[in-house]
């Protein structure tokens, strides 16, 4: 990773130090540092969290993010999270993880780390290595790693299975393996950590069945959260798991597998969201057996044959008979298929295979999303939704945040699908919980002027939010492109327009406590719906500034909160960052604009959450950049940690 | 671990309500002149609220402001009432705040043009 040179240059400087006896107290320099310092090569450092923090071996104490022992000789913690690190997790970084020898904390979370998870470092009890770009498996040897009590590597690319050995550090308390791609059957052996608190295996690829063994978990009464959602696993929920009930209300999470039968009595106290999404889970909180198992689909997805027919099926001899005739009608359907192919052709099938399988294959798991009116749910699939924008090339208007599509549904049906990037290191589950939270805003501020979501849905990396069709497009886009029919050429249709939206944004600020402030008013923001006898106006995205606060900032698509050039008001900071650096998420950095004459203005994080510092764009040409200054500052320490340089070139060139 | 300020804290610093009123100010222009809402492409280095601003002081007619794609349909009183528009839009788009009126009065305005 690093130089030759770099390594020598430092090499020099610090024998130098030696040889001046910077250090009168203490003989030699702490060995940690050393070995520390060594690390600071092989890891990128973005961001200058090591190259500007770790300098004084004499002062290991004080080097961000370490923590020494008693003797200020030794690391006990090493805590580095967002801190814009990137590189290798290579054999050699494990090595010097290794010589730490008294190292138990390790936090390198939410960076751009690549290589495998290390088991050089056995003294270590709490790893954190979530949010990274880790790959490979967790080798057998983790146990060796004797007193690891917490090992949180969620969010990374990892793959293989639970290595059985996992089950012999006894101490685990905390276990998160959620969102990445292991596989594999869930270990039963799990179930013997008797201070297992927390299992979070979801959003993974594991199969088979929910070991009954993770039952005896609860009988310590130590499990608070066990989330085994959106995994492929088959099989009922284990009478095992009963214990389990004493977990917090949502502590147990199954939903979004291939999960059949009925759900332990004990249970049925629990949310229904802990076990929707499911083959044929039923009876409390969900319907009772042997009825319809649509409510167990996630919502909006109707029933297909199989989720009907498995529920009912709770008697062996019926299950046999629907499925003997489910097997017959698929072969019928499979030679119908194969007589359709035979005829139309070879070419054909290669081009329908093509089209639609792949798609269609991916998008059997169910998409995970939500429809706010029960009515909706009859006409409209979510694959179909997904399919009809993907492959629309109907772009209704692009905001500063979000792009708005027109979908056509294979009923004929049009809609408009608003898509919004979501950062890629939250679990959907999360941003479900966000979305989730729109439903009641939007029955709360139903409004004639404003358009809001009817439902949601999540795919790869998107947020799409499902509107009715606004079939004329945006006011923007009628008086800037010459679209046909112009609904807007007489002043009439403008004036009542106008006034329509003007009585959108008043409901925002006057009938809303707090008032609620929109993120982007334009004219592409605002849309013509009904027929040209009933055209009215509405303003869309209302519900963004919502969607913003319960995110806590996760959206990729609101980076800055600034409206749109040409609409943005004077003297309110109208400067719009663009942060360039492949950081993912960065919670924790803040940009101070001071200004000579006035108080600092503080930037949010929302402004930069899943951005960096080093390049500054902005798109708007009437701020008096000469007065700033960027400073970025961290709320951990309060303190600034960094002045760029880059930035103030770019201020000064105004 | 990580401190994040309530977004509503953060947004409502910088975005106000009269930050709304004055979008919202740029869009009844555009409605109003047909124009683009940034930079304007016959007068360099202006953007729409400058321009409208530089030809009302200029003294420029009604027929060279307002949008000339539907003027010529447009009735005597259609007209009024597109320079009343325009007489709030630019309200709107006051430089200071506190003199952008609030979308209450604005919707007001718009309701009772011409009376």
């Amino acid at each position: 990773m690093a130089s030759r040179g770099g390594c020598t240059d430092w090499l020099l400087g610090f024998w130098i130090m030696l040889v001046l006896g910077l250090g009168q107290e203490s003989q030699c320099q702490p060995p940690d540092a050393f070995e520390l310092l060594k690390l600071r090569q092989y890891l990128g450092d973005t961001l200058h969290v090591m190259t500007d923090n770790w300098t004084d071996p004499n002062m290991l104490w004080n080097w961000k993010g370490v923590t020494t022992n008693k003797d200020k000789d030794a690391v006990v913690s090493l805590s580095l999270p967002s801190s814009g690190l990137n590189g290798v997790l290579s054999e050699e970084v494990g090595y010097i993880l290794g010589n730490l020898t008294h190292l138990v904390h390790l936090d390198l979370s939410d960076n751009s780390l690549t290589g495998s998870i290390l088991t050089n470092a056995k003294t270590l009890e709490t790893i954190n290595l979530s949010h990274n770009y880790l790959s490979g498996s967790i080798g057998p040897d983790i146990q060796l790693i004797a007193n690891l009590s917490e090992l949180y590597v969620a969010s990374n690319n990892l793959n293989g299975s639970i290595p059985e050995t996992l089950t012999q550090c006894q101490n685990l308390s905390k276990l998160d393996l959620s969102s990445n791609h292991f596989q594999g059957e869930i270990l039963g052996g799990l179930g013997e950590l008797q201070h297992l608190q927390l299992l979070n295996l979801s959003h993974n690829l594991f199969s088979g069945a929910i070991p009954p063994q993770l039952g005896s978990l609860a009988s310590l009464s130590q499990l608070q959260s066990l989330d085994l959602s959106y995994n492929n696993l088959t099989g009922t929920i284990p009478d095992a798991l009963v214990s389990i009930l004493d977990l917090d209300m949502g502590g147990l999470n199954v939903s979004n597998n291939q999960l059949a039968g009925q759900i332990p009595k004990a249970l049925s106290s629990s949310p229904q969201t802990c076990f929707n999404g499911n083959l044929g889970l039923c009876g409390l909180p969900l319907p009772p057996c042997g009825q319809d198992a649509g409510p167990t689909q996630s919502p909006g997805r109707p029933p297909t044959a199989t989720s009907i027919l498995l529920p009912m099926g709770s008697q062996h001899l019926r299950t046999w008979v629907v499925l003997t005739i489910a097997i017959g009608f698929a072969f019928l359907c499979l030679m119908l298929v194969s007589a359709i192919f035979l005829r139309r052709g070879w070419v054909q099938y290669q081009k329908a295979q093509l089209l639609y399988s792949p798609e269609s294959l991916s998008l059997k798991s169910a998409l995970p999303g939500m429809l706010f009116d029960d009515s909706l749910k009859d006409w409209m699939q979510f694959e179909d939704v997904v399919t009809a924008t993907l492959s629309s090339s109907n772009i209704i208007s692009t905001g500063r945040f979000t792009t708005l599509y027109k979908a056509m549904l294979p009923s004929g049906e049009m809609m408009a699908v608003k898509v919004l990037n979501i950062e890629k290191g939250y679990s959907t589950s999360h941003y479900k919980k966000v979305c989730m939270q729109l439903e009641s805003w939007v029955h709360e501020f139903h409004h004639k002027h404003l358009m809001m979501p009817i439902g949601f849905i999540l795919y790869d990396n998107s947020i799409l939010l499902l509107y009715d069709d606004a079939p004329y497009g945006s006011i923007g886009q009628s008086l800037h492109t010459k679209v046909q029919p112009n609904v807007l050429n007489t002043w009439t249709s403008r004036y009542r327009l106008a006034l329509g939206a003007a009585q959108g944004l008043a409901y925002l600020h006057h009938s809303c406590e707090p008032p609620i402030i929109h993120l982007d008013i334009t004219s592409h923001n605002i849309f013509l719906c009904g027929t040209p006898s009933t055209l009215h106006a509405q303003l869309g995205d209302a519900e963004l500034l919502k969607l913003v606060e319960a995110s806590n900032g996760t959206l990729d698509s609101i980076s800055a909160v600034a409206g749109s050039v040409g609409y943005i008001a004077p003297g309110q900071f109208p400067l719009c960052f663009q942060f360039c650096a492949h950081y993912r998420f960065f919670p924790c950095v803040n940009v101070s604009i001071l200004s000579k004459s006035s108080k600092p203005f503080i930037l949010s994080p929302i402004t930069i959450l899943n951005a960096s510092s080093v390049c500054l764009v902005w798109d708007f040409n009437e701020v008096s950049l000469y007065l700033c200054r960027v400073k970025i500052l961290c709320p951990l320490t309060s303190g600034f940690i960094k002045e760029k340089s880059k930035a103030n070139s770019l201020f000064k060139g105004h | 671990m990580t401190l994040l300020f309530p977004a509503e804290y953060a947004l409502t610093m910088r975005v106000t309500v009269k930050t709304n009123v004055f979008s919202f100010g740029v869009v009844l222009l555009e409605m109003v002149t047909g124009r683009q809402p940034g930079p304007q492409a016959d007068e360099e280095g202006m953007d729409l609220v400058a321009w409208v601003n530089a030809a009302v002081a200029g003294n420029l007619s009604s027929d060279e402001v307002l949008d000339a794609q539907i003027l010529e349909d447009c009735t005597k009183r259609d007209v009024d009432e597109m320079e009343s528009v325009l007489r709030i839009a630019l309200l709107c788009t006051s430089e200071a705040p506190l003199r952008r009126p609030a979308m209450a009065t604005v919707l007001h305005m718009l309701h009772t043009l011409g009376t």
